[in-house]
This record gives structure tokens, sequence and C-alpha cells, in this order.
């Protein structure tokens, strides 16, 4: 589970995040929407720990990120804008990477590695540099290296980007499995339609905080889509 | 201490593989030692400049001058190449990607060294074989201190939008009497033979790149702090 409460983080005179509060808990899947420039990919960096905020705090599973960050990194896997993929690596070098990078137990590898590649379609360019990968594949690359170390909380900003339609397929697929084993996952997207198939929850941010939140339910109904032009638009219904 | 050894191997490798740093290195240290070899060939020939002197300088030069080109792309090209978030997103102290940074800094820095002092040599037609051994040492501990320093500027730097600038700017005030100086003087006592005042030079550049260390290790969990 996690958690976050109070936040607040500017750049500048500018408050992005405004005392927002919100939780993911186990097994869910929450989808986060809001307007460009509304904070989303700020909120994310957050709670990835990737910035400090200036007010406010973060919770894993009760405990503070603040006192113990590496913990927290250790239990989070984050799906950037960016890959995070080395061009001059294979794709199995990659992930042998980021294994040994989290301290992992460096035989196993051997079993995991293929296997998470396998997983996201990319099991038969293992040994191909991500520098020939088109970015649908560098995508898929990153899906499997932030599921690598078995996190227990999923963050992915706008994953769907690029991805083909058996890449959305796939992907759909291991956030269900990984909602499955208990992994609290919060998706940044704006494809209403796909993540009304998979999250039991739909909150929109704007003026820095959550302004709403709509139950599964109600995501089925097209009120989330209502309200979320009309976010887009500078209303809050 | 693991993660900052494969942070260092996955660097060595994808060097490897690009080859962009060590081009870089390698052509600057070898038109550095061809323009001085031009510039003094006189001197070199009518003895009026003394081997020792034009050595320890020509090589300094070549050493600290590669050492800075390098060293402006180590978390730069991370940063261009949006790999540095996923360097942070590792749990791992931020010390032990400096730790990381500053090995794979000096292996490749170390490699231009050697290279350098191989084409001194040959332009030269100088033999380090008496005191190869001595001046090689001293490249060592002196490419240490210069990589413990320039890894932490070069990590400072790296969000500046000037940095190619800025690396130079606050690198080279802070190597100059500390590494530079002794160093040069080291490596003139060493090919003199005069030892002990060549061991004197090397204590104080070890001295510094204890400190050095010590200040990267340490602050380096600020440097990134977002």
């Amino acid at each position: 589970m996690i958690e976050a409460r109070g936040i607040v983080r500017g750049f500048g005179r500018r408050k992005v995040l405004n005392s927002l509060d919100m939780r993911v808990g186990d097994g869910e899947i929450v989808a986060l929407m809001g307007p460009n420039g509304s904070g989303k990919t700020t909120l994310l960096r957050v709670l990835s720990t990737l910035l400090e905020p200036s007010a406010g705090e973060v919770l894993l599973n009760g405990s503070a990120v603040r006192d113990d960050p590496a913990a927290a990194r250790r239990a989070i896997g984050m799906v950037g804008h960016a890959t995070y993929t080395y061009d001059d690596l294979t794709a199995l070098e990659n992930l042998r990477f980021y294994w040994h990078m989290h301290g992992l137990p460096g035989k196993e590898f051997g079993m995991v590695g293929p296997a998470i590649l396998r997983r996201v379609g990319l099991g038969h360019r293992i040994n191909d540099r991500a520098s020939v990968f088109s970015r649908g594949m560098r995508q898929r690359l990153a899906v499997a290296r932030a599921i690598l170390h078995s996190p227990r909380v999923l963050l992915l900003d706008e994953p769907f980007s690029s991805l083909d339609q058996k890449g959305v397929d796939i992907l759909s697929q291991i956030l269900l499995e990984e909602k499955a084993k208990g992994c609290s996952v919060l998706v940044v997207t704006h494809d209403i339609q796909r993540i009304s198939a998979l999250a039991g929850r739909a909150d929109i941010l704007t003026g820095g905080r959550i302004s709403q939140s709509y139950a599964s339910e109600s995501i089925r109904k097209g009120e989330l889509e209502r309200a979320y032009r009309a976010s887009a638009e500078g209303v809050i219904m | 201490m693991n993660a900052a050894l494969y942070l260092a191997a996955k660097d060595l490798k994808t060097e490897l593989r690009s080859k962009e740093m060590v081009s870089a290195m390698f052509l600057f240290s070898l038109l550095m030692v061809l323009a001085i070899r031009f510039a003094f060939s006189e001197s070199v020939s009518d003895g009026s400049v003394a081997m020792s002197d034009l050595a320890s300088s020509s090589l300094w030069i070549c050493f600290s001058f590669a050492a800075i080109v390098g060293m402006a792309t180590t978390f730069a090209k991370e940063k261009d190449r949006e790999t540095l978030e996923g360097l942070l997103l590792a749990p791992i102290d931020r010390s032990t990607i400096f730790l990381g940074k500053a090995l794979s800094n000096l292996v490749i820095v170390f490699a231009v060294d050697l290279l350098s002092m191989v084409f001194f040599g040959l332009f030269f037609s100088y033999d380090f074989s008496g005191n190869a051994l001595p001046v090689v040492g001293i490249a060592f501990i002196g490419t240490l201190s210069l990589v413990l320093v320039g890894t932490l500027v070069a990590a400072i730097s790296v969000n500046s939008r000037a940095r190619e600038v800025l690396l130079p700017i606050l690198l080279i005030p802070l190597i100059a009497f500390t590494v530079i100086i002794p160093a040069v003087a080291a490596t003139r006592n060493a090919i003199e033979g005069d030892v002990s005042e060549s061991v004197r030079g090397i204590q104080s550049i070890l001295a510094f790149a204890v400190v050095f260390a010590a200040v990267g290790y340490f602050t380096f969990d600020y440097v990134f702090e977002g």
C-alpha cells in the first residue's frame, strides 16, 4: 500500500501539488487522470522518491519513505516517460544490470531474466541491443525492468503510449497479474477506454489535489469520461 | 560495494562498445603530444630543455585535459539518454553511484594516460624503461585523485545548462595545486632518479585523494537531492 499525505511540491513559486492526499491499497489498480500540467508526473516522481516533497509525507505499507528511501525503492517499480534502458546493452544485459542494482542474487537471473522478457513479448530478441529496438519494444523492455524485482508498488506514467495492440494487451495482462499478487498499481493515463477495463478506481487531479474519485461502477457508466473532459476544460463537476 | 562494481562494469562495457569517450580522449592526447613535439623539436635536439622537465609537464597536460574531456560525459551521457533516473531509482546509496562512476573513470582515464606515455616515448624517441614504474605509479595516483574530484564535480554540473563550461571552471582550480603541480614535480623527480623527493610528492597527492574520496562519498547524497 502506498499513501500520500498532505503532499506539497512546487517549482519556483508555482505549487504543482497542494496538500494532496491519496492512497493505493494492496491489490488495487488506480488510474490517475487530469489535464496536461496538472501534476500527475510530479506526483509519480514524489511517490517514487525521485523528488522530495516540500511538505507532507509518502508512506509505504505504513512506514515513511523519507526514513528509508532505499527500502522504498526496493519495493517500487516505475515506468516513466523515459525507458531508463541503455542503447549499447542487449535487452538481457539491461535487465541483468538493474537486477544487480537491486542487489538480487546473480544465480537466479539466468531463469528470471529471459522469463520476464518472454512475458513482455521480447523473448526472441533478448540478445539484441536496445539501440535497434523500436519505441514500442523499448517500452516493453521498460515494463520488464519495472517488474523485474517483483515490486509491491507499480507506478506507471502513460505506459500504453507507443505500444501496439499486442503490447497493450500484454501490459494489461501484466497489470492484472500484478494486482492479483497484491501489488498496488497507480497508472497515469488519458486512455479512459483502456483503463476502465483495468482500474478499480480513477482519481482526477486538478488544482494540485485529487478533486474527484470514481469507483469502477461510475467509470463504466461514463461518469468518469464526462468529469475528465470537464476537468480538461477547467470545469470541476 | 558490489553495486559499484556492477555500475563500473556497465560503464566500461558500454564505453567499449560505443568508444565515444575513449576516442575523443585518445585523439586529444595524440594531438597534444604531436603539438608539443613540433613546438620543442629544436630545444630537444640542442638540449636547451631538459627531457625531465618536458616529459613531466607534457604528460600532465595530456593526462589532465584528457581526463576533463572524458569526465565531462560521465553523468551527461546518463542524463541525455534518460538513464540517470533509472540509476537514482535503484535501491542503492548515492555514494555507491559515486564509487562506481569514479572507478570506471579511473580505468578509462588511466588507460589513456598509458597511451599518452607511449605516444610521448614514440614522438620524442624517449625510453621510459629505466623509470617506468615510478612514473606509471605517479600517473595512477594522480589520476585517482583527478577522477575522485572530477566525478563529484561532473555530478554537480550535470544539471547545469552550461555544464561543458562549468566542469573545467570548477575542476581546474581544485586540481591545479592539489594534484597537477605536485604530480609534475614528482614525475620530474622520478625521471631524474630522485626517489625521496618523488615519494614526498606522491604522499601529498595521496592525502588529497583521500580527502576527495571522503568529500565525494559523504556529500554525494546531496548532489542528486530531488
